[in-house]
């Protein structure tokens, strides 16, 4: 794979998790990360983004931009999240029971559940008045 | 209705399209909801030509099974393409929806489910 980062600042709503989608899977393809791992890694960055516009960006004090950054160096890809809001550890979020019937399930935790599975590691930290969330994927 | 939608007998056939995300989830949840008001009780959503899915677009998929099921309709999934086949694996969608590797296959599974129950 080709080494590069990207950094970027995102308004507060659902229409920029749509182009900061388009945007990672680009620089994944532009970075030679295999498909798999593209999907896998902007479906977990949609994921965690999305919440934060979801509940960030509904409480006071509202989140008013998210930086992402993305590395990818040494087969190993790196990104990490961070807003302004209150601070908010999606990994707080319970484990939706995915043994449970069609009937039993809610749509609950599932974006979580998704990028925690999807990564090799997912970690939350609160620095002065941001939250960070750093994720990190071994491509083989 | 933005959801391109067309009749095979019984079933109606819908064909999801490009990506599903957390913008483009609240069409798709209107347009399948509507096809649910307008009595629809055998829909085949055709994932072709799906390449991306978020949980938004799950939890309509979520909503719209859990409906049928209540009106003893039935909703099935084909033609999912390896990266959305394994987000239905990791949430455990795969053990609570119906899926069918293409759309023949679903046709002809919706039609003797639908012959067994009458």
């Amino acid at each position: 794979m080709r080494t590069g980062s990207l950094s970027t600042k995102l308004d507060v709503n659902l229409y920029e998790t749509e182009r900061l989608n388009q945007m990672v899977r680009q620089f994944g393809k532009w970075h030679q990360m295999p498909d798999d791992a593209v999907f896998k890694i902007s479906l977990s960055i949609d994921e965690l983004v999305t919440n934060i516009v979801m509940h960030g960006g509904r409480k006071e004090p509202r989140a008013h931009e998210i930086v992402l950054r993305l590395t990818i160096s040494n087969r190993e890809v790196h990104a990490e999240i961070e807003d302004d809001g209150r601070a908010f550890n999606p990994l707080d979020a319970p484990t939706p029971d995915i043994s449970a019937s069609l009937f039993e399930r809610n749509a609950g935790g599932m974006g979580i559940h998704l990028a925690r599975t999807l990564m090799d590691a997912i970690h939350y930290s609160r620095i002065g008045q941001r939250n960070i969330l750093t994720l990190t994927k071994r491509v083989a | 209705m933005q959801l391109p939608i067309h009749q095979e007998g019984n079933i109606t056939v819908a064909s999801l399209t490009g990506q599903i995300d957390s913008v483009s989830a609240v069409d798709l949840e209107r347009d399948i909801m509507l096809l649910l008001d307008q009595n629809t009780k055998s829909l085949l959503l055709d994932c072709s030509e799906l390449d991306y899915i978020n949980s938004a677009g799950l939890r309509v998929f979520l909503l719209a099974a859990k409906r049928l099921e209540q009106s003893a309709g039935s909703l099935a999934f084909c033609s999912l393409d390896s990266n959305v086949l394994m987000v239905f694996e990791t949430i455990g969608f795969d053990r609570i929806l119906t899926i069918y590797p293409d759309k023949s296959a679903a046709l002809a599974g919706m039609n003797s489910a639908t012959a067994k129950a009458a």
